[in-house]
């Protein structure tokens, strides 16, 4: 999986390509802990690549959006293709995440972001 | 009698599960599977692999991992072996949602995805874990 980043109107968006499993979410988890230290608080995770998701990879999702939330900011996530959006349905964590369909929509709900 | 069957031999290691995940699902499109059968056991297998390496051989020389693939109509079997002291799996279910939980989702899933999820460990080596997927929806070319 690649992982890429780049800034929207102050929002981190992280595209990840591939699959997100236990090595890969390891790498997210590790360029998420650097953003985070350097003071990021707005996310969006660009799922539109990501042709498979396992345990691991949901549950450094789930990590991320607890470790940003905590610290008042947001992280959204886009473009879920349907085998991994219905693992989101599955395992209901759907309900918890907010999922868009691009960034510019994922950008313009979050709050505080220059439009 | 199976229609058709494949087997797969791999060292029990993480690394080694991508490769596993990736060998199934070119072998369930040659077999004209639907996209979201190959889906859920691409994750169940992984799952179950993945536990294997990451626990069953954490204490020990890994040993390998087997993964028999056979079809009977529209079922399909995935039948795992391991070498590793015999693990029973839990009967776990998914985390609630508003728990937000790290983890605990890997066997609850495989679970969900299969209509089959059988271990055996009463034989002379390790694990024997079974997956059946019934009715399953073959694409006519």
């Amino acid at each position: 999986m690649v992982l890429t980043f780049h800034d929207d109107r102050g929002v981190a968006v992280i595209a990840l390509n591939g699959g997100l499993d236990e090595t890969r979410g390891m790498e997210l988890g590790q360029l998420f802990d650097r953003l985070m230290a350097e003071g990021r608080r707005q996310f969006v995770i660009d799922c539109k690549a990501v042709d498979f998701i396992d345990s691991a990879g949901l549950a450094m999702l789930v990590r991320c959006f607890k470790r940003v939330r905590s610290g008042v900011g947001n992280l959204s996530l886009i473009a879920l293709q349907p085998s991994v959006r219905r693992i989101f349905e599955m395992t209901r964590l759907d309900r918890s995440f907010d999922i868009y369909t691009d960034v510019a929509e994922a950008v313009q709900r979050l709050p505080g972001v220059q439009r | 009698m199976a229609s058709e069957m494949a087997t797969l031999t791999v060292p029990g290691l993480l690394e080694q599960v991508p490769h596993i995940r990736q060998w199934l699902r070119g072998i369930l499109v040659g077999w004209t599977v639907s996209a979201e059968v190959i889906a859920d056991l691409a994750l169940a297998v992984t799952e179950i692999c993945k536990n294997i390496t990451l626990h069953g051989y954490r204490d020990i020389t890994p040993g390998t991992i087997d993964v028999r693939l056979a079809k009977y109509g529209d079922i399909i079997r995935v039948t795992i072996l391991d070498t590793a002291p015999i693990f029973v799996p839990p009967q776990a279910s998914l985390p609630p949602p508003h728990a937000l939980a790290e983890g605990g989702y890997g066997l609850a899933l495989v679970r969900s995805l299969v209509d089959e999820f059988v271990h055996d460990g009463s034989g002379t080596r390790g694990n024997c874990i079974t997956l059946v997927k019934k009715d399953v929806k073959i694409i006519q070319l």
